[in-house]
């Protein structure tokens, strides 16, 4: 009868015991909304854009804040330098929303994008319905600095003008 | 009372022996021997139909059931109940039968909601953010900010004090009952969420609930959803969706084991009854509804010999 007890005692355990395992509340998410990577020399530097949400919420944005705030990282690869930006940023990226992946310029072009794009095929966090773009002329550093005026996420900015643009100006996506 | 020739010997007979199975010094109310005689003593679920409207008891003789009327109470039991039975009011009958299947589904879909929509959101915020569409997910981030408890204790917190709030209701005298829902309505709508206690989202997720759960034309089964709300809400903390599911299964599989005297619970859905279809989900025009519940009434299924003749025709 004990014995049954502790076997009783042992699965409940496990049950409990794995329960609130990838939990992660709201307020613990940096939605990222863009994703910019380029190449320096060796080393991938990635750029992450997060949404302040309270910044984009209609109630309270009257502050003078930005309403998205970018992160950079340097590292060996993509998953490195993601992972390194937790020493920098508060929270950890959160990739699922993700709209826009930015390459940067020809350099990386010229080297082929395989690579880069590896992990984000890979990682179960990415969903894979965002938009793929690559920079002419400018790092996707700089692409993703720029702040746009009626869309408060420059992402969304990126993502509408291309679709916009696409059906009313003829420009293939 | 039963009809004798439409309602089951064996429910009758059934009825009759635990009826004189209890023993006991005295019974105050319909509830004691509701308990008495229930199928499944454990079950959450009531096995026993009440109500005091003498036409809904009417319909149910009809239908071959057995009343149980009780000295000095004016809820008279019911068996063999169904689940089904529990969903469907006498006004149903009543009214255009589009409208009243259009009000069924409506009512379908309100308990499933009072039953799970905490607890979807408890999962869905803390587990499945990449199920929300970005601009939902952000506003209701943004909501979020600065609440300082976790979505589940959140989501406890107001369903608590939303039960203490509809109890002191109930015990009021009538005077006072309004004053205790404005102070109700603004101490917890308003104020906690002004005071950043808890989000807005939780405070319309929880009227929602409560809404959906004043849908249900008998209490009885009222009660259950309401307790039930609480494991499923714990389960959607520890394990997300996934215990959400695992919890909705557990349920499904005891209301599938249970019988009301000898009757499936689930029926007429498990097991399948098509001809009994007419009178569940949907309601069919009332010239359709040729037959009795098939399982409860197996003696004298067709209803009136007229109908007998239209049928014969045809």
């Amino acid at each position: 009868m004990a014995k049954l007890n502790w076997i009783c005692l042992l699965c409940i355990l496990t049950i409990l015991l794995s329960g609130c395992w990838s939990k992660r509340e709201l307020n613990e998410l940096a939605i990222v909304v863009a994703l910019g990577i380029d190449k320096i020399d060796e080393d991938y530097e990635i750029t992450v854009q997060i949404v302040d949400p309270g910044e984009i919420s209609m109630r309270q944005a009257s502050t003078q804040r930005s309403p998205v705030v970018s992160y950079h990282s340097r590292g060996e690869t993509i998953f490195e330098a993601i992972r390194k930006m937790t020493t920098i940023a508060a929270r950890k990226p959160y990739f699922a929303h993700l709209q826009v992946v930015v390459l940067g310029g020809e350099d990386l072009a010229e080297e082929g994008i395989s690579d880069a794009l590896d992990l984000i095929v890979r990682d179960h966090e990415f969903r894979k319905d965002f938009d793929v773009i690559m920079s002419h002329e400018a790092t996707a550093k700089e692409v993703l600095n720029v702040l746009t005026p009626i869309e408060k996420v420059p992402a969304n900015k990126l993502l509408n003008s291309l679709d916009v643009s696409e059906k009313a100006w003829g420009a293939p996506q | 009372m039963y009809i004798n020739g439409i309602a089951s010997d064996k429910i009758v007979a059934e009825v009759l022996a635990r009826l004189d199975r209890i023993n006991i010094d005295g019974i105050l109310e319909s509830g004691y021997i509701e308990d008495f005689i229930q199928d499944s003593k454990n079950s959450m679920f009531p096995t026993v139909y009440n109500s005091e409207r003498p036409d809904v008891i009417a319909g149910e003789l009809l239908d071959g059931k057995v009343a149980i009327l009780v000295d000095g109470t004016p809820f008279v039991l019911v068996v063999p109940a169904l689940f089904t039975s529990f969903l469907q009011s006498a006004e149903d009958y009543y009214q255009h039968w589009m409208i009243s299947s259009l009000i069924r589904i409506l009512r379908f879909f309100g308990i499933s909601l009072a039953l799970v929509a905490p607890s979807l959101y408890v999962a869905i915020t803390t587990f499945h953010q990449e199920m929300l569409p970005t601009p939902m997910l952000i506003s209701i981030a943004s909501q979020r900010e600065g609440v300082p408890f976790p979505a589940v204790v959140e989501a406890l917190i107001m369903e608590i004090a939303f039960e203490v709030l509809r109890e002191a209701g109930l015990r009021m005298p009538r005077t006072i009952g309004p004053a205790v829902s404005i102070v109700g309505t603004l101490v917890i709508g308003q104020a906690a969420v002004d005071a950043g206690v808890v989000s807005a989202v939780m405070v319309i997720i929880v009227a929602l609930t409560a809404i959906c759960s004043f849908l249900f034309p008998a209490y009885g089964l009222s009660n259950t959803i309401r307790v039930l709300r609480f494991p499923l809400m714990i389960l959607a903390a520890m394990f997300g969706l996934f215990g959400v599911m695992f919890g909705i299964m557990v349920i499904i599989l005891h209301l599938c084991s249970i019988r009301s005297f000898g009757v499936p619970y689930l029926s007429p859905f498990a097991p399948l009854v098509l001809q009994d279809q007419k009178d569940a989900f949907v309601l069919f025009p009332r010239r359709k509804l040729l037959t009795r519940p098939r399982l409860v009434n197996q003696k004298n299924i067709v209803r009136g010999h007229n109908y007998i003749n239209v049928k014969n025709r045809k």
